[in-house]
């Protein structure tokens, strides 16, 4: 650019502003939670009068021999065997249905998706009237059939029952960036093996596997992350277990059962946490490299050719069937009809008890309704905020010269590896100390969730690097300056790309349950926290109600998702 | 060699059925380089992939050889892994996970009875060295140009000395420069290891060049097979004319008394030409450019001779290509010599030196 040029102040403040608004959702927080391990005494904010520079916290958590007895295993196990079944399924799902003749693919794909879409407690609530060891459906019915007496045989409340609850749940998602993978292996890589005199296991063996490795272990380092991260189901399910992951333990430093909250403590067991998310982040994004390598034709899908399955296809339908079962049919009729009923056994006899008494008792209350207002709000201001910060870090990252940028990428790749409660635990630091009045409000909700901009701006960086620079030029060219290009060419030509973003960002919002929780008040309210406290009170058909209006309510959003998230998704 | 007879495929999709091979037949002789050629979605591809069992075909017999590899009236179906071919694909398909000489060696590396490892090494190199590839023995696959996959592709193609070498579009993914150098070392390897090669292009220059006989498909069938020569100079089918070069495609109609004479549709021309045609006869004429010759003098004794105006001169260098105006919307492009003086709107005369296989029956249809 001509240095004797007018500087167009729009280029130059527009993105800035994005890349304040990230590092002040982001690092700001984070740099608190460092500063705030080191401070001390124990139950005192970082810049209270009277805190202190200290080890104390690092060195009473560290020498805490819980950590290494219960949390540590307890964290490992919990890990790897959710990892473990959730790669088994998910890769196994985005197999049958990309390249297998399998029937009705697309309700499959349907039904496999829908735990992405419900709040975790609706499914752990579910999941406990189904598998709970005295009155669970399941072990009723097993107990009916080969005549065993109660309680039991199985029992959700375990670690076994843990990790089989949570793969659940983490499948869907994992499928979807599987299929991704395998649609995009080029055909005709298999083909040119079997032309080769290689059969065909052999070519599964020694071209589909090598080929698509990067492109399945980046999923697999995802979900080992996220699994680490996981706190809703560890609550609902591990505590009466007694099962303690470490996303429970910052939990329990904050909500001790006696004292008050250890703020030091919490930031200190969160940094090793921290630096292991980063890890995983690393070789995350060495798994996805190399898959872009891989990919000869980046970004092309092809059009896969189908594996007959033959009798295999009994198999198949058979693991489809269970998971459906396990994952959306069952919890959805439980619930139902535990809203109708409570804990009356499902019988053709009691139906004719049922009663709308639940739903009107829940949707009576003041509290349902506050809590319906704020799960949108948040929802709606968290995906706003975060698809238009996205939108112009993804622009700084496509587009400009600036010598931050690498950093700005960095910042917004390093929040996919920042564990919500860590999150939930920063801002509430943050806010505690610099009293606006923002803390116990909706307002700290949306500041604090609207930290996941790692999707977003990935998303407006392809939509971005989709849309010629020359159009831009073309319109500088006709005398719009940059900021009037950028709303009258721009932002029309990306709005697809930031609506599917948006759309993402809302659905997760409306799941949002960890950070609501740590930072709970009467006033924030939102329908999984209410969902927990009701369920907590011993109110089986009130918090079945509750979570039967949640899943209804997020039903519509699997067309939403199928429509605009998922094609973009394996476009990508 | 090859024997194809009564091929058929149809793909059932959600959108409906699609018959894309409707019968056909050919036979490639030992050392023969044969070409399918045609537009897309004639066919080609796929009676390439039913050759090389990518593709299951619906009925037809294909013989590679002494061994009959398909025919599903008697349940015969040699999957690809077993038949004695190789094959060079469109995308190249060279494996990203490994390198140069490992994906040459794949074929001999799956091969039983085991290859001992000297054999393999001593193979693969001579197949780099065919293809020009030596000094890359051991670079990543990934860091591979367009044309040095392409040279990896075609020696991982030969390393097992295949009966039968299957090509699919093998230049078209290359730029057009690198694509007349590949075009030469191709037909240079395929004449010197004397494999016997089918190939599929929809290039006629690239099927000239490297095949001694070519099928020219559309629409499922063959249209006509024969040399490079017959096929370019004794076109069967308007279409064959068409597609076989630069060729000016008119309508005309047989006059009501006949002898030959042809009525130039939206013109008040005729033309003269030796073949039986019904009164009022429809007929579509095909006029390659070396059939035609300019002239600013009129020679009026001359038969097909017909006379414009230049409607449009296109200089391109050493030659122009100049648009003759004979009435109505019937223009006819003739390459003339770049120094010849022709102005735009002077009046012409074109010459026609045979009309022999130019005259097809029937009206010329739309997809020509």
């Amino acid at each position: 650019m001509n240095s004797l040029a007018k500087v167009d102040i729009g280029q130059r403040v527009v993105p800035l502003i994005g890349a304040l608004v990230a590092v002040f959702l982001i690092a700001v927080p984070v740099g608190m939670l460092f500063y705030s391990a080191f401070r001390g005494p124990a139950d005192y904010l970082p810049f209270e009068p009277g805190a202190q520079f200290t080890f104390d916290n690092l060195i009473q958590i560290f020498n805490d021999p819980v950590l290494y007895t219960r949390i540590l295993p307890d964290t490992l196990i919990f890990v790897c065997g959710t990892v473990a079944l959730t790669t088994f399924l998910a890769f196994t799902f985005a197999w049958l249905i990309e390249r297998s003749d399998i029937k009705a693919s697309d309700v499959w794909f349907s039904l496999i998706l829908f735990p992405l879409l419900v709040p975790i407690p609706v499914l752990a609530i579910a999941w406990i009237f189904l598998l709970g060891p005295n009155a669970g459906w399941i072990n009723l019915a097993i107990q009916s059939i080969f005549g065993f007496e109660g309680p039991g045989p199985l029992n959700v409340f375990s670690m076994t029952g843990l990790i089989v609850c949570q793969s659940l749940a983490s499948t869907p998602f994992v499928f979807l960036l599987m299929t991704a993978t395998l649609r995009s292996m080029n055909p005709q890589m298999e083909e040119a093996s079997g032309a080769s005199g290689a059969s065909p296991f052999k070519t599964f063996r020694k071209i589909t596997l090598p080929v698509l490795l990067p492109g399945i272990l980046a999923p697999v380092i995802l979900v080992t992350l996220i699994t680490l991260e996981q706190f809703e189901l560890p609550l609902i399910i591990g505590l009466p277990a007694r099962i303690n992951v470490f996303a429970y333990r910052i939990f329990n430093e904050l909500n001790p059962a006696s004292g008050l909250p250890n703020y030091g403590g919490a930031a200190a067991i969160s940094i090793p946490f921290l630096f292991l998310g980063m890890l995983a982040l690393v070789l995350y994004n060495m798994a996805i490299r190399r898959a872009d390598k891989f990919a000869v034709v980046t970004g092309k899908a092809y059009r896969q050719k189908q594996i007959a399955l033959g009798r295999w296809k009994y198999a198949a339908y058979a693991l489809l069937g269970v998971y459906s079962a396990l994952a959306v049919i069952l919890p959805a009729l439980v619930l139902m009809w535990t809203s109708l009923l409570g804990y009356a056994a499902p019988t053709l006899d009691n139906l004719a008890n049922a009663s709308l008494a639940a739903y009107r008792d829940v949707m009576g209350n003041a509290v349902f309704w506050k809590a319906v207002f704020n799960t949108l709000v948040v929802a709606f201001f968290t995906a706003l905020i975060s698809t238009t910060v996205g939108a112009l870090l993804g622009w700084i990252i496509a587009r400009s010269n600036w010598w931050g940028r690498k950093g700005i990428d960095f910042l917004s790749f390093m929040s996919t590896g920042i564990p919500s409660v860590i999150v939930a635990l920063s801002v509430m630091i943050l806010w505690l100390s610099v009293p606006i009045g923002i803390y116990g409000t909706i307002w700290i909700l949306i500041l604090a969730a609207s930290y996941r901009i790692a999707a977003t701006t990935r998303i407006a960086r392809a939509g971005l690097m989709q849309i010629h620079s020359e159009l831009e030029e073309a319109s500088a060219a006709s005398g719009g300056k940059w900021l009037s290009t950028q709303l009258r060419i721009v932002v029309p030509l990306l709005l697809p790309a930031l609506m599917s973003g948006f759309i993402l960002i809302f659905i997760i919002g409306t799941r949002e349950f960890t950070i609501p929780l740590v930072l709970h008040s009467p006033d924030n309210i939102v329908l999984p926290v209410l969902l927990w406290q009701l369920f907590q009170n011993g109110q089986p058909a009130p918090s079945a109600a509750l979570a039967t209006f949640i899943m209804f309510m997020v039903f519509p959003m699997i067309f939403l998702a199928r429509r605009y998230i998922i094609p973009r998704q394996s476009a990508e | 060699m090859l024997v194809v007879s009564g091929l058929t495929k149809t793909f059932n999709s959600p959108e409906g059925r699609n018959t894309v091979i409707k019968g056909i037949d050919f036979e490639v002789k030992e050392g023969d380089c044969y070409a399918l050629l045609g537009p897309s979605g004639c066919g080609k591809t796929t009676t390439l992939r039913c050759v090389a069992g990518l593709e299951h075909a619906d009925s037809g017999v294909i013989r590679i050889g002494d061994q009959v590899v398909s025919d599903p009236a008697s349940g015969i179906f040699v999957p690809v892994h077993q038949r004695p071919i190789g094959m060079v694909f469109q995308s190249y398909a060279i494996w990203p996970h490994l390198d140069v000489f490992e994906n040459i060696a794949y074929p001999l590396r799956v091969q039983r009875p085991r290859v001992a490892k000297a054999e393999i090494e001593e193979r693969v190199m001579a197949a780099l060295r065919l293809v020009n590839m030596q000094d890359y023995v051991r670079r990543a696959s990934t860091r591979l140009s367009g044309g040095q996959q392409q040279r990896v592709a075609l020696a991982r193609a030969i390393v097992r000395n295949p009966t039968l070498l299957l090509l699919d579009e093998p230049l078209s993914n290359l730029d057009a420069r690198l694509r007349d150098t590949m075009r030469k070392e191709l037909g240079d390897l395929i004449a010197r290891i004397g494999i016997t090669a089918l190939f599929v292009t929809h290039d006629q220059a690239e099927a000239f060049s490297l095949a001694h006989r070519i099928a020219v498909m559309n629409q499922g069938v063959i249209v006509q097979e024969g040399t490079p020569r017959e096929i370019y100079r004794t076109p069967t089918d308007p279409f064959v004319a068409f597609f076989m070069g630069s060729a000016n495609v008119m309508s005309g109609q047989a006059a009501p008394a006949g002898a030959g004479q042809i009525t130039l549709t939206g013109t008040d021309h005729y033309l003269h030409a030796d073949i039986a045609l019904e009164p009022g006869e429809s007929v579509s004429i095909v006029l390659r450019p070396e059939q035609l010759t300019l002239s600013r003098d009129a020679a009026p004794a001359a038969r097909n001779v017909l006379e414009g105006h230049i409607a449009r001169l296109t200089y391109q260098g050493g030659s122009m290509e100049c648009d003759v105006h004979l009435g109505g919307d019937v223009n006819l492009r003739v390459p003339i010599p770049g120094d010849l003086d022709f102005e735009k709107g002077m009046p012409v005369w074109v010459s026609i030196q045979s009309l022999e296989g130019s005259v097809f029956r029937g009206k010329a249809s739309p997809a020509t």
